[in-house]
């Protein structure tokens, strides 16, 4: 009896561990190809330039056409690879050298250094007069070396799930948009449409398969459907990148895509391991709804405030206190002084706004606060990491509202209308022992905030194919293609945050100290917070929307109309002005756009003018019980 | 007789008010954690402390008897939490999803310092077998 005992358990373990045996999938089987075979066309590019003369132009075309194999290899399983591992990705494709990361779960963290190689940059070198074989060698080396890195058990295991695959092509999705199609990271820009061309096939490959192998939770037949659809378009398309049409593939196709893959997501119930979706909402349904991905915090100590009552009396308070110049160390500024609500929350009328006690100007131009929210860094330098931590920092400046932490306070407890909200609001935040500034700032970036909702003509086009006129869409294809705007001004909300929307971008521009072109700015920008050669008069990149009325432009306001704005970056900015500018992302060549193309770049530009509804000031302020305070201004004094 | 129930009554009361009493909460900061920055956390945990009790403790019952009675996270699970928040999650952690970082940070601390008694909390939901979807 008891010997049966011990061959039935036997025979049990032995079935389970039959059954745990793991069968490949075609899905996985797939994926091992694909990268299989970049991994195969990168050895040979090595062949290659092993035994090709770099330095003529017949070698330089041989490498040239290696490179854009392995590209197109890599395309095909792009999907995953970016998705999987960004950082090993970067390796294989990155579109820089030295990039500084500062990642929105990470923001408590330094900013940390990537170095890119692979493809993109090796092509990129192969044009450097001095190009060497073994710097080339390398950059391919170390893709090489990343691609193991996406055959390590910990990547692999996640094909044996659906779960990451909605959340791929989400991040494909949101990339077929917003990068594949602007040349971002295809030095050679004549071949973006034939790679894209190539990775749709490749990625209906990948739907296919996964079908096969998840049959309980597909990719719908209304996705495929309208996927072959796209295949089809992009096929009519021109050749010629600078002819494709943005505007209809994303409204028409990449868009919708987008709503149904994110519909599927929630119907399967598809949970994401990855950072990749930090910040991305599972319930949005275009990529141009502006909760796409989580902005900034607006609510800060009153986050767990839900009741809409108590928030509109907080934002009551706030606004108060937005034109409130008690907040100012000599009671003359407030934060409507040089963000004026009137003038979409910027100081229009001067290039860069005065000092504290009018000692002077200040070095930047006022940004508008209208979709800041958006930015994961505030400060054209990145310097704060929220609403809160910048507006505190501009109110005890000295050079902007020289004000002290507890005299503020003091002055704004001095009123009893502020007094007896925040006795009652700080009910609302028990774990705080009193009334804090916090409370205060709180107040007001969730007072202002709600004037980052609206959405512009352009967006209803994208949303409810309301009409626009053709000039702007002309302009947004340009914006798109040939003009380059697109590679650092990302859809959708035309700032530096890309897919997956997890960081914010700096640029370096070269723009100049006056119009005359003498000299470049002597503002170092993110230098300042973040010192390295790639950091030096780097700028974080604003959004274009509301700029028809926020001007003047660029961090020190130099520019006093979107015509000259567009003139410096058709002349290749700085370095293409003649400025001696260290590390310029932007390219020194000129765009050689007509003057037909300026202005439907405008004309778009203007199409993203929301439609905000502007409050009108309040008429009076909150009475102090220290009288010499009651003669503040509405707004401030200047 | 009487003296008896008297007693028992006494050990009874005795009992409810102990039970009453809100759990002295005690801490375990490293040895080598710096001595200037031990006011920041202090403080750090006390704001953790009350945000806990006032929006976590009724599932997940340190201060009283939570529903879900798992109060002993262990340091793994409270990584799992926090990467889970930072997924945005929302099948899960809906109150978290609505604090602050800052805040999310105070609650997160006051978990990780807490004494506990070692007995690491079960994982209670099982994630629920979908449905198979047809196209419409």
């Amino acid at each position: 009896m008891k010997k049966a005992g011990l061959i039935s358990i036997i025979v049990a373990i032995a079935i389970c561990s039959f059954s745990l045996e793991k069968k490949e999938t075609e899905y996985h089987k797939c994926y091992i190809n694909g990268l299989n075979a970049l991994y195969n066309e990168q050895v040979s590019l090595e062949e290659k330039i092993k035994n090709t003369d770099i330095t003529s132009e017949t070698g330089k075309d041989i490498i040239k056409k290696g490179i854009s194999e392995a590209r197109i290899k890599l395309k095909n399983i792009d999907l995953w690879l970016r998705y999987f591992e960004p950082v090993a990705y970067n390796k294989i494709n990155g579109p820089l050298a030295v990039e500084w990361e500062n990642e929105v779960f990470e923001k408590y963290e330094k900013p940390y250094r990537r170095e890119g190689a692979g493809l993109s940059l090796a092509e990129l070198y192969l044009n450097d007069k001095n190009a060497n074989k073994d710097t080339l060698f390398h950059l391919i080396q170390l893709s090489l070396n990343a691609i193991k890195t996406f055959q390590a058990d910990s990547i692999t295991r996640q094909l044996d799930t659906f779960d990451h695959f909605f959340y791929a092509n989400r991040l494909f999705l949101l990339n077929l948009a917003a990068v594949y199609t602007t040349g971002f990271e295809c030095p050679d820009k004549k071949n973006i449409i034939a790679e894209l061309r190539s990775m749709l096939v490749g990625v209906k490959n990948i739907y296919l398969t996964y079908n096969q192998s998840f049959p309980l939770t597909p990719v719908t037949k209304s996705y495929l459907d309208l996927y072959e659809k796209t295949i089809v378009f992009v096929n009519d398309q021109s050749e010629d990148f600078t002819a494709f049409n943005h505007f209809i593939f994303i409204r028409n196709y990449v868009n919708p895509l987008f709503a149904i893959n994110q519909k599927l997501i929630n119907d399967y119930d598809a949970r994401s391991r990855s950072f990749n979706d930090y910040t991305l909402n599972n319930l949005s349904h275009s990529i141009f709804d502006k909760a796409l991905y989580t902005p900034q915090n607006t609510k800060g100590i009153y986050s767990l405030v839900a009741d809409q009552k108590t928030l509109d009396e907080i934002k009551h308070i706030g606004k108060l206190l937005f034109y409130d110049p008690i907040l100012s160390g000599n009671n003359e500024r407030s934060c409507a002084s040089c963000h004026k609500p009137t003038q979409y929350f910027t100081d229009t009328t001067s290039q860069t706004s005065l000092v504290f006690n009018r000692l002077g100007v200040l070095p930047r131009n006022t940004p508008s606060l209208i979709n800041v929210v958006y930015n994961h860094l505030l400060m054209l330098d990145g310097k704060h990491i929220s609403l809160q931590g910048q507006a505190k920092d501009v109110m005890t400046n000295p050079k902007e509202m020289g004000g002290d932490e507890n005299e503020l306070l003091n002055k704004v407890l001095s009123c009893s209308e502020y007094k007896k909200a925040f006795k009652k609001f700080q009910k609302l935040t028990p774990e705080e022992n009193g009334i804090t500034l916090d409370h205060i700032i709180s107040a007001i970036t969730y007072y202002y905030s709600e004037f980052s909702n609206y959405y512009s003509p352009f967006d209803e086009a994208m949303n409810d194919n309301k009409t626009i006129n053709d000039e702007s869409i002309k302009g947004f294809n340009l914006f798109m293609g040939k003009a380059q705007c697109a590679t650092c001004h990302f859809v959708p909300q035309f700032n530096g945050v890309k897919p997956p929307y997890i960081s914010s971008e700096f640029e370096v521009l070269g723009v100049p100290a006056d119009k005359d072109y003498k000299k470049i700015s002597e503002d170092n920008g993110r230098y300042n917070i973040n010192p390295a050669p790639e950091t030096y008069k780097a700028f974080r990149t604003g959004s274009i929307r509301n700029a028809q009325f926020t001007k003047p432009y660029m961090h020190n306001g130099v520019f006093s109309s979107l015509e000259e704005v567009i003139d410096f970056y058709d002349a290749g900015g700085g370095t293409g002005k003649n400025l001696d500018v260290k590390n310029q992302t932007l390219s020194a060549d000129s765009l050689k756009l007509t003057k037909i193309e300026k202005n439907e770049l405008i004309s778009f530009i203007h199409s993203l003018n929301e439609n905000i509804i502007f409050h009108t000031p309040p008429e009076k302020l909150p009475v102090s019980s220290n009288k010499e305070l009651n003669g503040r201004k509405v707004g401030g004094e200047y | 007789m009487k003296r008896k129930y008297l007693l028992v009554l006494a050990l009874l009361i005795l009992c409810l008010s102990e039970c009453a009493r809100e759990k002295k909460i005690e801490y375990k900061i490293p040895d080598n954690y710096p001595e200037d920055k031990r006011k920041d956390l202090m403080a750090t945990i006390e704001k953790g402390k009350k945000l806990y009790k006032a929006n976590c403790s009724k599932c997940h019952g340190i201060f009283t008897k939570g529903e879900d009675g798992v109060p002993n996270f262990t340091d793994q699970q409270i990584d799992n939490y926090s990467s889970g928040f930072m997924r945005r999650d929302r099948k899960n952690h809906a109150l978290a999803l609505e604090m602050s970082p800052e805040q999310l940070n105070d609650v997160l601390s006051f978990l990780r310092y807490r004494k506990t008694n070692g007995v690491p909390a079960k994982p209670k939901r099982d994630r629920k077998v979908m449905p198979v979807m047809t196209d419409k």
